[in-house]
């Protein structure tokens, strides 16, 4: 049962902590970056739908972990979109057995002693999906109150999406960074681990931050036919070209080693088709994956 | 029609050798809405597809010829090499 009035009137214990974003960008945000108050006041929301949750008023205690840069390309089932005409903006609320057994305590009131040893609620047994249930509702609470708080910031044309097509929105961002509000909500005797994904240059262009013009249109939003905006390109980094004899290469097989004279450190060529675009720097992820650092136009 | 002599042939073989070409290795690619591709500037990070280990392709003027695994060579200078793994044959091209 959901209590709407607590998300204006928040039990004593909510608090949340004013150092709620930092990224490796933040250096490049602008002082007056209006996302951090933004996210700020969505954590109170969030700590507001926890409360809600429960029919007596509950004891949370939420905490920022902080602001990661976070790959796309691990997206999970729970996504969903803002729509808005100046950019999609994607959130997901992290969803695991920790986030489940707190909104089921949250729910029945429970003491924090329910959810273990109870051998019903093993994974082998599930009891029920009412987990899933109680995520979904959070999450479109949650959702609902981000556009809430955009639209207070004056995005006028927000949306919420209906669909959660993930086939539509699975794909990686990879020009964006992204800001990761994480919260630790601790409920009872439980904590789980709470994060809400935005995309950073969308907020930025939906909020109209960052701009070094405010008449200046965000870079999307200039490329004219806004049909063309999903159209797919594909971009490849490669190494400095290099100048060999023919009979070098015209002799290569199996187990050669063809030496070049570009280091770990060559600015790397980023090209659509054969046009150069780019010029980049090549990072190593530690989960294996090559990133690309953009130093300009090529 | 004149017949070659074979050191004729040895000297023509030995200038198409010669001849430079341009060979670059591609590391690897991402696919993105242009919306996406419109936002990058100065500062942006792509994440390709690709892992560190797996397979780059060496293009010798512009045509896919061999795939190969990509390794930094010992010494002060560390330059990056390719360890040919596959070469492609004419009809993998087609």
């Amino acid at each position: 049962m959901m209590h709407t009035g607590l998300f204006a009137d928040l039990p004593p214990a909510a608090r949340l902590s004013s150092a709620l974003l930092a990224s490796r960008m933040a250096d490049r945000a602008p002082q007056g970056d209006a996302i951090k108050p933004m996210m700020e006041a969505l954590g109170v929301k969030i700590a507001g739908v926890l409360a809600g949750l429960n029919p007596a008023p509950a004891q949370v205690t939420l905490a920022s972990l902080g602001i990661v840069t976070i790959d796309f390309g691990r997206r999970q089932s729970e996504t969903l979109r803002l729509v808005s005409a100046r950019g999609t903006l994607r959130l997901r609320l992290a969803a695991g057995r920790d986030l489940d057994s707190l909104l089921c305590e949250a729910a029945f009131g429970g003491t924090g002693q329910m959810m273990h040893g109870d051998p019903a609620l093993s994974e082998e047994h599930p009891p029920s999906h009412i987990e899933q249930r109680l995520r979904a509702h959070v999450f479109d609470a949650v959702a609902e109150a981000l556009a809430q708080l955009l639209r207070q910031a004056g995005v006028e044309d927000l949306t919420c999406s209906a669909s959660r097509d993930e086939a539509r929105i699975k794909g990686r961002s990879p020009a964006s960074e992204a800001y990761v509000a994480r919260f630790l909500v601790t409920l009872f005797a439980l904590s789980a681990e709470f994060e809400v994904q935005a995309e950073r240059d969308v907020l930025r262009d939906l909020l109209g931050v960052g701009a070094d013009h405010e008449d200046v249109a965000p870079a999307h939003a200039q490329l004219g036919l806004p049909g063309l905006a999903p159209c797919a390109v594909e971009l490849a980094a490669r190494l400095p070209r290099e100048l060999m004899d023919f009979q070098r290469v015209a002799a290569l097989k199996p187990g050669d080693l063809l030496e070049l004279s570009a280091r770990p450190d060559a600015v790397v060529e980023v090209v659509s088709g054969d046009r150069p675009v780019f010029r980049a720097r090549l990072v190593p992820r530690s989960e294996g994956r090559l990133q690309l650092d953009i130093e300009g136009a090529a | 029609m004149s017949v070659e002599t074979e050191a004729g042939q040895e000297a023509r073989l030995d200038l198409i050798g010669r001849v430079p070409v341009t060979v670059q290795v591609v590391l690897g690619s991402v696919k993105m809405p242009i919306a996406d591709l419109a936002r990058i500037a100065a500062g942006s990070s792509l994440l390709l597809d690709q892992q560190l280990t797996d397979p780059v392709t060496v293009l010798v003027n512009g045509h896919r010829v061999a795939l190969g695994e990509l390794y930094v060579m010992e010494g002060e200078e560390g330059q990056l090499a390719v360890k040919i793994t596959d070469v492609f044959r004419p009809r993998d091209l087609i």
